[in-house]
C-alpha cells in the first residue's frame, strides 16, 4: 500500500528532493569565482582560501564565508587627495597620486583591515604621508624641468610606490604601480605664474620681432650680395666677350698696315663724323678746303672781295 | 469523479455529512492546483535547463564562460552557445569594440562673459609645464580590450563588465569611481603629466603639439603594458591646448608678433626673389651687351677694312684725288649738319677779332594769346 502510494505520488516526491538538493547545496556549498578570493571563518578562526571552483562548508553559525575581489583597484585617494605639499625648496604644490592595488594575501587583509572601505580609508592616510614625505625630499625644479636630467619625476613615483609597498605589506596589500594624476600649486601662485606668463609673453613678442627684422635684414643682405655677385660676375664676363670681340677685330687692323697714311686719314675723317654734331659752332677760315674757293684770287672764281663774318 | 478519494474519513469530521460535498470539491481544487504548479515548476525548469543556458555574442563582444566560477578555456566571440545554467556556469560580458575616453585639463565651466579668474585647485585642472608655465589641454582616448580574459581577470569590473565604473563612497563619504574607466583615465593623466612636465609651453602650443602628443601617446601605451590588464591603445587624439584665460590677451600679442615676423619675412624673401631675379636680368643684359659689341666691334672692323681695301686700291691709282673727294665728302657731311657755322677771311696782316656767343640761349617760343571770353 505504502509502495503503490509512492510511486502514485512521484511527482511530488521528485519536486520534493530536487527541492531538498537544491537547499543542501546551496547551504553546504559555495562557489568562488576566479576574480575572488575568501576567507572562511570556522567558529571566527579564519582560513584563505584562494582556488576557484565549488568548496564545502558547514552552514552559519558553523563557517562564514567573505569573498573578496582580488583583481586591481585603482583608487585615486579619498578626502585630502587634492592637499598642499612642501618641496625640499619651500615651494607649495598640490600633487595628487593614484595607485593601482590588489590583495595579495586575503586572510591578512581580513584580519587587519575587513573590508574594502577600511583598506582604502587606510590606504588614503598612507599615500597622504608617502606622497607629502616624498614630495618634500625634492625641489619644486626636480618635479618639472625641460632638462631631463634635472627631472625626478619617475623617481618620485617610483619611491612612493617603494614607500607605500612597505607600508601595505602588513595588510595583505599589493602595490602595483602609483602615479602621479595632478601637479597644481595654490591659487595665490597661480596669479603670479599668470603674471610672469604674461611678461614672458612679452619678452617673446618682442624678441620674434626683433628676430623677424634681424632674419628679414639677413634676407635683403643676402640677396643683395648676391645680387652683387651676380652682376659683378657677369660685368667680368662681359668683359671676356668684348675682349674676345677686340681681339678678333684686332685680326683684321693687319689690313690698315699696307697704307698707313690712308688709314690715318680715314680714322680722322671719322673722328670729324662723330664729332661734329648739330650744337657744334664751327668756324674756320678761307685756308681751309673747300673755303679756299672763297679766298680773293681763287683760281676758279677769280679776285673777288671775301665775305668776312658772314654767317648762316 | 466518483473515484476521487476524500481525504476525510466518512462521518469523521462531517457527522451530519452536510459539509461532505464542499470538502470534497476543496479537496479537488487543492489538487488541481498542486497539479498546476507541478507542471508550471517542470515547465520552468525545462526552459531554465535550455533557453536559461543559451547566449548569443554580439560581434562588439567576448563571453567568458566560468565553470563554478572556474575560467573555462577561451573567450567565446560571434555565435549562440548553450551551457548548463547557473550554479554550474556563469558568463559574463566583455566590450572588446573600440572605446573612447575623454580626458580633461580644463578649467571649470563659467558663465558667459564672464572675466577669467585665478585657477582654484579642485575646481579647475591644469597642467603645468617644463618651463613652469599653465596649460590647459583636451584629449580623447581610443583602446580596445585586446585579451578579454586578461581583462577581466585582472581589472576590477562592475557587476556587469560592460557597464561605466560604479562610484563608491568612502568612510568620509567622499565618492569617486572604481574601474577600469578609472584606471585608463589615471594611467593617462599620469602619461600626460610625465610628458607635459619637461616640455617647453611654446613646443605644445604651437610648434611640436604633433611630437608632443605622439609622446604622450607612447608613454600611455608603457604604462598600459606595465598594467598588463589587456588593454591596447589604438590612438590619442590632442583636441585642444591653450593657454589660460587671463593670459589669453599675451599670448595673442606673441601670435600677432609672429605674423608680422613671417610678413617681413615674406616680404624679405620677395625681396631677395626680386634681386635675383634683376640680377639675372642684369647678368642677361650684361652679356648680351658684350655679345652685341663682340659682333659690332667685329663686323665694323671687317667692314673698315673691305672699305679700306678698296680705298687704298683706288688711292695707289690717284692719291690726291681720293684725298681731296674723301675729305670734302666728310667736311659737307659735317658741316650740314651743324648750328653755327663760321667762315672767316684772312686779312693782310693775317690777325683777326671773332666774338662769339657759345652756347647761346635756345629761342624762346611766344606766350601764347590769351583767348577772349
Amino acid at each position: 500500500m505504502a509502495t503503490g502510494n509512492f510511486f502514485k505520488h512521484w511527482p511530488t516526491m521528485l519536486l520534493g528532493v530536487v527541492v531538498a538538493v537544491i537547499l543542501l547545496v546551496a547551504v553546504f556549498s559555495y562557489q568562488l569565482n576566479q576574480t575572488e578570493s575568501a576567507v572562511v571563518t570556522t567558529f571566527g578562526r579564519p582560513a584563505a582560501i584562494t582556488e576557484p571552483g565549488l568548496h564545502f562548508r558547514w552552514p552559519f553559525p558553523f563557517q562564514k564565508i567573505y569573498k573578496f575581489d582580488h583583481r586591481i583597484r585603482c583608487f585615486e585617494g579619498g578626502s585630502g587627495k587634492i592637499e598642499e605639499t612642501m618641496t625640499e625648496d619651500g615651494q607649495n604644490v598640490l600633487v595628487g597620486i593614484f595607485v593601482n592595488y590588489r590583495i595579495d594575501a586575503v586572510e591578512k587583509f581580513f584580519i587587519s583591515l575587513e573590508n574594502m572601505t577600511n583598506a582604502e580609508d587606510r590606504l588614503n592616510s598612507l599615500m597622504r604621508s608617502a606622497k607629502n614625505a616624498t614630495i618634500g625630499q625634492y625641489k619644486f625644479s626636480q618635479i618639472i624641468n625641460t632638462n631631463p636630467e634635472l627631472m625626478k619625476l619617475g623617481e618620485i613615483q617610483g619611491k612612493i610606490q617603494s614607500t607605500l609597498e612597505r607600508d601595505t605589506a602588513i595588510y595583505g596589500i599589493k602595490i602595483v604601480s602609483v602615479g602621479i594624476n595632478t601637479i597644481n600649486v595654490p591659487e595665490s601662485i597661480s596669479e603670479k605664474v599668470f603674471e610672469r606668463m604674461i611678461e614672458d609673453r612679452k619678452v617673446v613678442a618682442n624678441s620674434y620681432l626683433a628676430e623677424g627684422t634681424v632674419r628679414s635684414a639677413e634676407i635683403r643682405s643676402e640677396a643683395d650680395q648676391q645680387k652683387a655677385i651676380t652682376l659683378a660676375k657677369a660685368e667680368a664676363q662681359a668683359r671676356e666677350i668684348r675682349a674676345q670681340g677686340d681681339a678678333e677685330a684686332a685680326t683684321y687692323y693687319a689690313i690698315f698696315r699696307e697704307n698707313p697714311e690712308l688709314a690715318e686719314f680715314l680714322r680722322k675723317l671719322d673722328s670729324l663724323r662723330l664729332i661734329m654734331k648739330n650744337q657744334t659752332t664751327l668756324v674756320l677760315d678761307t685756308n681751309v678746303a673747300p673755303f679756299d674757293l672763297l679766298k680773293p684770287g681763287s683760281e676758279v672764281l677769280g679776285p673777288v672781295k671775301p665775305a668776312a663774318g658772314a654767317k648762316e | 469523479m466518483e473515484e476521487t478519494k476524500s481525504v476525510i474519513k466518512e462521518g469523521e469530521f462531517d457527522r451530519s455529512g452536510q459539509y461532505d460535498a464542499g470538502l470534497k470539491s476543496l479537496v479537488r481544487a487543492l489538487q488541481w492546483a498542486f497539479g498546476f504548479l507541478l507542471v508550471t515548476i517542470i515547465g520552468l525548469m525545462i526552459y531554465f535547463l535550455t533557453a536559461g543556458g543559451y547566449f548569443s555574442v554580439e560581434p562588439q563582444h567576448a563571453v567568458i564562460v566560468m565553470q563554478f566560477g572556474k575560467i573555462e578555456g577561451q573567450p567565446y566571440t560571434s555565435g549562440g552557445y548553450w551551457f548548463f545554467p547557473y550554479p554550474v556556469h556563469r558568463w559574463v560580458k566583455v566590450r572588446t569594440n573600440q572605446q573612447s575616453l575623454r580626458v580633461d585639463f580644463l578649467p571649470a565651466d563659467r558663465p558667459d562673459g564672464a572675466p577669467p579668474q585665478a585657477l582654484v585647485p579642485g575646481r579647475d585642472s591644469y597642467l603645468l609645464t617644463g618651463d613652469a608655465n599653465i596649460i590647459h589641454s583636451s584629449w580623447r582616448v581610443n583602446y580596445h580590450v585586446a585579451s578579454s580574459s586578461t581583462y577581466f581577470t585582472s581589472l576590477s569590473t562592475p557587476e556587469d563588465p560592460t557597464a561605466d565604473d560604479a562610484a563608491e563612497a568612502d568612510v568620509n563619504g567622499f565618492v569617486a569611481a572604481r574601474g577600469p574607466q578609472t584606471l585608463i583615465r589615471n594611467l593617462f593623466r599620469s602619461a600626460v603629466i610625465d610628458i607635459t612636465s619637461e616640455r617647453k609651453v611654446d613646443d605644445m602650443l604651437y610648434g611640436k603639439r604633433t611630437e608632443y602628443s605622439d609622446a604622450v601617446q607612447t608613454k600611455f601605451a608603457e604604462l598600459l603594458a606595465q598594467a598588463n590588464c589587456g588593454i591596447a591603445v589604438d590612438n590619442i587624439t590632442l583636441e585642444q591646448v591653450f593657454p589660460p584665460l587671463k593670459t589669453k590677451s599675451a599670448f595673442d600679442e606673441v601670435a600677432a608678433a609672429s605674423n608680422t615676423v613671417d610678413s617681413m619675412r615674406s616680404k624679405a624673401e620677395q625681396y631677395a626673389v626680386q634681386a635675383g631675379n634683376e640680377a639675372a636680368a642684369g647678368k642677361t643684359e650684361l652679356i648680351a651687351t658684350a655679345q652685341t659689341y663682340k659682333e659690332l666691334v667685329v663686323s665694323e672692323v671687317k667692314s673698315e677694312s673691305t672699305y679700306f681695301r678698296s680705298i687704298n686700291a683706288e688711292y695707289i691709282k690717284n692719291p690726291k684725288t681720293v684725298l681731296m673727294t674723301l675729305y670734302t665728302n666728310t667736311l659737307a657731311d659735317v658741316l650740314q649738319n651743324l648750328q653755327g657755322k663760321y667762315i672767316l677771311g684772312t686779312t693782310g696782316n693775317g690777325f683777326k677779332q671773332v666774338r662769339i656767343q657759345l652756347n647761346p640761349e635756345p629761342k624762346r617760343r611766344p606766350a601764347p594769346v590769351a583767348k577772349e571770353k
